[in-house]
């Protein structure tokens, strides 16, 4: 554990103490559990140990556990934490007075595990100088990585309310990244050049600060706020060995930034026609500045300028947002809602154009991206009896963009939904909705002819501002046949069109299915068995330059379609053009959909061999299915997962079983055993005037843990045990202020 | 380093001030009259705000289960008048009964405007007020034993319950990320009841490095992080919505090398098992396929050509 958490602990520890007196006024019980317990994990046989440890630290080693619960008719207090001492530690505490102030101080870990026992051929993995000599094929030679970061997130929040219902908000944390990433460049200016995997150090820190103020009551709410927030990054240029134009190369990597904003937000109720008004005004900047490399690497170790027109970079982009809704109930069983969104981007940034000798006679300019949304609607929902409730809604989404190949584009959207319980334990809600974008593509006309090498881009929209007409559907279904059954099933499908799309995405369709069945006691158990089905599928169309000739499949050819459909990735079911008139040098694809996949798991292997995780799932459409039973009593847990996930013709399978035995011991009130004096059911101390009495601070372990955790594909094990025999009494002793000791009653529950 | 000491010190001080304030006692001191009868009710809420909140006559009760005169009147005989949580009332009845003491909580400031309220959400139906003990939770994913919010939000919102088990998702099982640090479940007027105000601000709360301004940006980052990713889980790394290069060319399918590894002498390797070319497969396709060279895919610093095509 770090330096800062000791003294962040210690903070806490700190406040418990001062606590003592002002507590002890009025009776102050705390009870909790104390964990402790060990836990072991042979991966070994793991497919991806990083994996398996991606967001935890499953190291061999001890877990520590607290959670206690402290209560009085004035004050609270909840203090937490969990594997303490460990990566994936995370430390709790929140507490205050009822109606006069809250706090929370926390400090919470993880870790984010890529790889482990990478191979690379430089030196100074996930340093600022990486170097190597290459070329260098004896991978014995290679120097061992490790890629990953730890993220740890400290920070508190104090929030007056003594005033109400004014109140007086501050919050502020600390976000550290340590470690490095895998990042890549290429080699040349082509992808014939190569390219190299570089392990990127990511040295981040993110101070974030924010006061609020306001006024909150029941008819009305006002507040302003502001936000500020500072990115740093230790380091934000790689220098690397480029095999391929024999030199030291740079990367550059995010320039620190800093963000501001600040935020009006109010609303009003009781209004007439039962509405509410709420609206929200907010202001941002974000700012970086940055230097501006004068040279960057040619070939053969070349020195080429770069010549921009300015000294360095002033990134600026301000953001404004108005939003405005009025929620109304003008009649009985009727709720309507108005809403108005506007936001605006505005990028400043500086506008720099480069003319060296990089450039090879062409200058490159930025090209800093503004915009406009302008987004309202009205949605309704009336309700027709108790038993059934309708819903229709209307929205536009208006976009001004200052974009090359898009300026404007208009989404209508409209919904109807039908919510039913006119069946005994039945509840059901069908909605249907249905989208429609227009859009102005700018490069329609582009190119003089088939010969003009713009003439291409009439054909190429990008999908996210395209001629859109989407239509989805949504079931779902809740039935409880029997008291503590319940059955849910849920349905959905979707479906893009992008019209007048020649190449690029076509369309993409989604169905899936959810069903799940959970039987729940409270006296007893509750399991749950769920599971889904989803078919995910991208229909696209690429073009082809190439000689008339080609090995291997032949373009067009019947035969081949089945495994184009099986292999682009599922999805992808025509590579060749279709329509839209023959452009020059087209020619249609062979579509070996199938090999590719094949080509993946072959690479797969090469990878591993060259000291790489294997990169993305070979999917781009998929099939899931998933089927868990999880069990769950006052005593512990049982849960049994199988997935099976199916990937163009690679399948996934996993099966898990994990359990948890513990009992937790029921909550004592001895106050109420012995007939004290009753204080909301928590033993009362008399007060002795002129005297802090000394309070009453014990730990008592009310929860025993045995279980166990057994994981196969990726394989590990981990065993947790806790309280292996009877019940464990841990005692605090706080000193005393008034006193200077500490006195123990051991069968007592006071000092 | 001063400034880090700054803020320890003023941290220790508040919650010092704070422990130390005076504030006035709100228990009434005496057992509800409702415990005669209902001893479970009122020992799951006896250590809770509600509680802290509760007299003699059962007020905290009555606040949410209606006036109790004729009940206790006749020992029980009689149900209550108007039970505000009953099974029969509607869920905007229940959310009004808690919005009678709750309207004027900072959080709730947007419910009326939210998507829970205009979808038949009562407040009841996630926060459990005579809720049983915390017993063991499961956690098959993680090591942390804290209430996995992700379980509450995943009874209704299934298709994002099944998404945080893919492989690539937000530490969401783990006990890391909740649903409530992007969303307001409370009512927000952004989309989805995000809490930013635009989704990119929402990512680049956390994301801080992605949000630039960079020298040469990529417009669709800058304007909606969900065209290439998916939050809540994918198949996909990085959660893409779709695989490399697909993803990719669904937008970049002009000429040059975005297309040419699907001619001739390129990338494919045959039905027989031998590569479309002599010189092996294209680079293209290897590992993350696009972003091998474009790898500052969200903003680049790079100076010229080499920050334009984004490869530096």
């Amino acid at each position: 554990m770090t330096i800062m958490n000791k003294k962040l602990i210690s903070i806490l520890i700190a406040n418990l103490f001062i606590a003592a007196p002002v507590v002890a006024q009025d009776t102050f019980k705390l009870e909790g559990s104390v964990s402790l317990g060990g836990v072991s994990v042979d991966d070994g046989d793991a497919v991806d140990a990083a994996k398996l440890n991606q967001f935890r630290d499953l190291s061999d080693g001890g877990l520590l556990g607290f959670d206690l619960r402290g209560r009085s008719a004035r004050y609270w207090l909840d203090l937490f934490g969990e594997n303490v001492g460990r990566d994936d530690y995370y430390v709790n505490l929140r507490g205050g007075a009822y109606g006069a102030f809250k706090y929370r101080l926390y400090s919470d870990q993880l870790k984010h595990n890529f790889l482990f026992g990478g191979l690379t051929p430089y030196a100074n993995a996930g340093g600022t100088n990486v170097t190597a000599t290459l070329p260098n094929t004896n991978t014995a030679t290679w120097n061992a990585v490790d890629i990953a970061y730890k993220r740890r997130d400290t920070g508190a929040m104090f929030e007056f309310q003594g005033a109400s219902p004014w109140y007086f908000r501050v919050d502020g944390n600390q976000v550290e990244q340590s470690g490095n990433k895998l990042g890549a460049a290429s080699g040349g200016m082509s992808p014939g050049n190569g390219m190299a995997d570089i392990v990127f150090p990511t040295e981040f820190s993110t101070r974030n600060a924010s006061v609020e103020g306001g006024y909150a009551a029941k008819t009305m709410h006002f507040s302003v706020s502001w936000l500020t927030s500072k990115f740093e990054n230790d380091n934000e240029v790689v220098n690397w060995y480029n095999g391929y134009f024999k030199g030291t190369d740079t990367v550059y990597l995010p320039f620190d930034n800093k963000y501001s904003r600040i935020a009006a937000n109010g609303t009003i109720r009781k209004l007439p026609l039962g509405s509410t008004l709420a609206v929200r005004f907010t202001k941002d900047e974000l700012e970086s500045d940055g230097f501006l490399g004068a040279t960057v690497l040619g070939a053969n170790g070349a020195s080429l300028t770069t010549l921009p027109n300015a000294d360095s970079f002033d990134g600026k982009v301000e953001n404004k947002t108005f939003t405005v809704a009025l929620a109304s109930t003008p009649m009985r069983g009727l709720d309507t809602r108005l809403y108005y969104n506007k936001i605006d981007r505005d990028d400043k940034s500086t506008h720099v154009t480069f003319t060296g000798t990089a450039s090879s006679g062409t200058p490159y300019e930025n090209e800093p991206y503004s915009f406009e949304r302008d987004n309202w609607g009205v949605d309704a929902y009336y309700r027709v009896n108790r038993q059934n409730r309708v819903g229709v809604g209307y929205d536009v989404l208006d976009i001004e963009r200052h974009r090359f190949d898009f300026d404007e584009s208009k989404d209508k959207r409209w919904f109807v939904e039908w919510k039913t319980s006119m069946l005994d334990n039945v509840s059901a809600r069908v909605k249907y909705q249905d989208l429609t974008r227009d859009s102005n593509f700018l490069l329609a006309n582009d190119g003089t002819g088939p010969q003009d090498v713009a003439y291409w881009n009439r054909f190429l929209q990008a999908y996210d501002a395209a001629n859109l007409d989407q239509k989805s559907w949504k079931a779902t279904l809740d039935f409880s046949p029997a008291e503590f059954l319940d059955i849910s099933i849920e349905g959905i499908t979707k479906e893009n069109k992008y019209r007048d799309m020649t190449l690029g995405r076509l369309k993409d369709t989604r169905r899936e299915v959810y069903a799940s069945l959970s039987y729940g006691n409270p006296d007893t158990a509750r399991f749950t068995v769920f599971g889904d089905v989803e078919n995910v599928k991208y229909d696209s169309r690429h073009r082809v330059v190439g000689a008339a000739t080609q090995t291997g499949a032949r373009p067009g050819d019947p035969s081949h379609r089945p495994e184009l459909q099986l292999g682009r990735h599922g999805p992808r079911q025509e590579l060749g053009l279709r329509r839209g008139g023959r452009l020059p040098g087209h020619r249609e694809a062979d579509g070996q959909g199938l090999r590719r996949v094949l080509q993946d798991r072959r690479l797969a292997r090469l990878r591993g061999a060259l000291g790489h995780r294997g990169g993305d799932l070979p999917a781009g459409g998929r099939q899931l299915r998933r089927l868990q039973a999880h069990l769950v009593q006052p005593q512990g847990h049982l849960r049994v997962q199988q997935v099976a996930e199916h990937h163009g013709g690679l399948r996934l399978r996993e099966v898990r079983l994990q359990g948890r035995a513990g009992r937790r011991l029921p909550l004592r009130d001895p106050g109420q055993r012995r007939g004290g004096q009753l204080h909301d059911g928590l033993p009362r101390e008399p007060a002795v005037q002129g005297e802090h009495p000394v309070r009453v601070r014990d730990l008592e372990v009310l929860k025993k843990q045995a279980g166990f955790t057994f994981g196969a594909a990726p394989s590990g094990a981990a065993l947790f045990l806790a309280d292996p025999g009877s019940r464990i009494m841990a005692r605090w002793r706080p000193t005393n202020p008034s006193r200077g000791c500490a006195r123990s009653r051991k069968t007592s529950r006071r000092f | 380093m001063h400034h880090r000491f700054a803020a320890k010190l003023a941290t220790a001080c508040a919650l010092s001030l704070a422990f130390l304030w005076p504030a006035s006692a709100s228990a009434q001191g005496a057992e509800p009259v409702c415990n005669k009868c209902h001893e479970e009710s009122n020992d799951s809420i006896k250590s809770t705000p509600h509680g802290a909140k509760n007299d003699a006559a059962g007020k905290a009760c009555q606040s949410c289960h209606g006036d109790a005169t004729e009940h206790v009147a006749s020992r029980g005989k009689k149900p209550l008048a108007d039970d505000k949580m009953a099974k029969a009332k509607t869920p905007d009845q229940k959310a009004d009964a808690c919005m009678s003491c709750h309207a004027g909580n900072r959080q709730l400031a947007f419910w009326e405007s939210g998507k829970h309220a205009k979808n038949d959400v009562a407040c009841s139906d996630c926060h459990s007020i005579h809720g049983r003990n915390r017993g063991p939770q499961p956690a098959i994913h993680t090591t942390s034993q804290r209430p996995n919010e992700a379980d509450m939000c995943g009874t209704c919102h299934k298709q994002v319950r099944n998404a945080t088990m893919k492989p690539s998702h937000h530490p969401i099982l783990e006990g890391k990320v909740k649903c409530s640090d992007c969303y307001n479940p409370h009512g927000a007027l952004s989309q989805a009841m995000v809490k930013h105000e635009t989704v990119n601000q929402q990512c680049f709360s956390c994301h801080a490095d992605k949000r630039g301004p960079f020298l040469f940006g990529h417009p669709v980052v800058e304007e909606n992080c969900l065209t290439c990713h998916t939050p809540h889980g994918s198949s996909h790394n990085k959660l893409l919505n779709e695989k490399v290069p697909n993803l990719c060319q669904d937008c970049h399918v002009q000429g040059r090398h975005p297309t040419a590894y699907y001619g001739q002498n390129q990338a494919w390797i045959l039905a027989n098992g031998n590569p479309n070319t002599p010189t092996g497969p294209s680079n293209r396709f290897v590992y993350r396929s696009c972003l091998n060279c474009h790898n500052a895919i969200h903003g680049s610093n790079a100076p010229s050509n080499r920050g334009r095509y984004l490869i530096r």
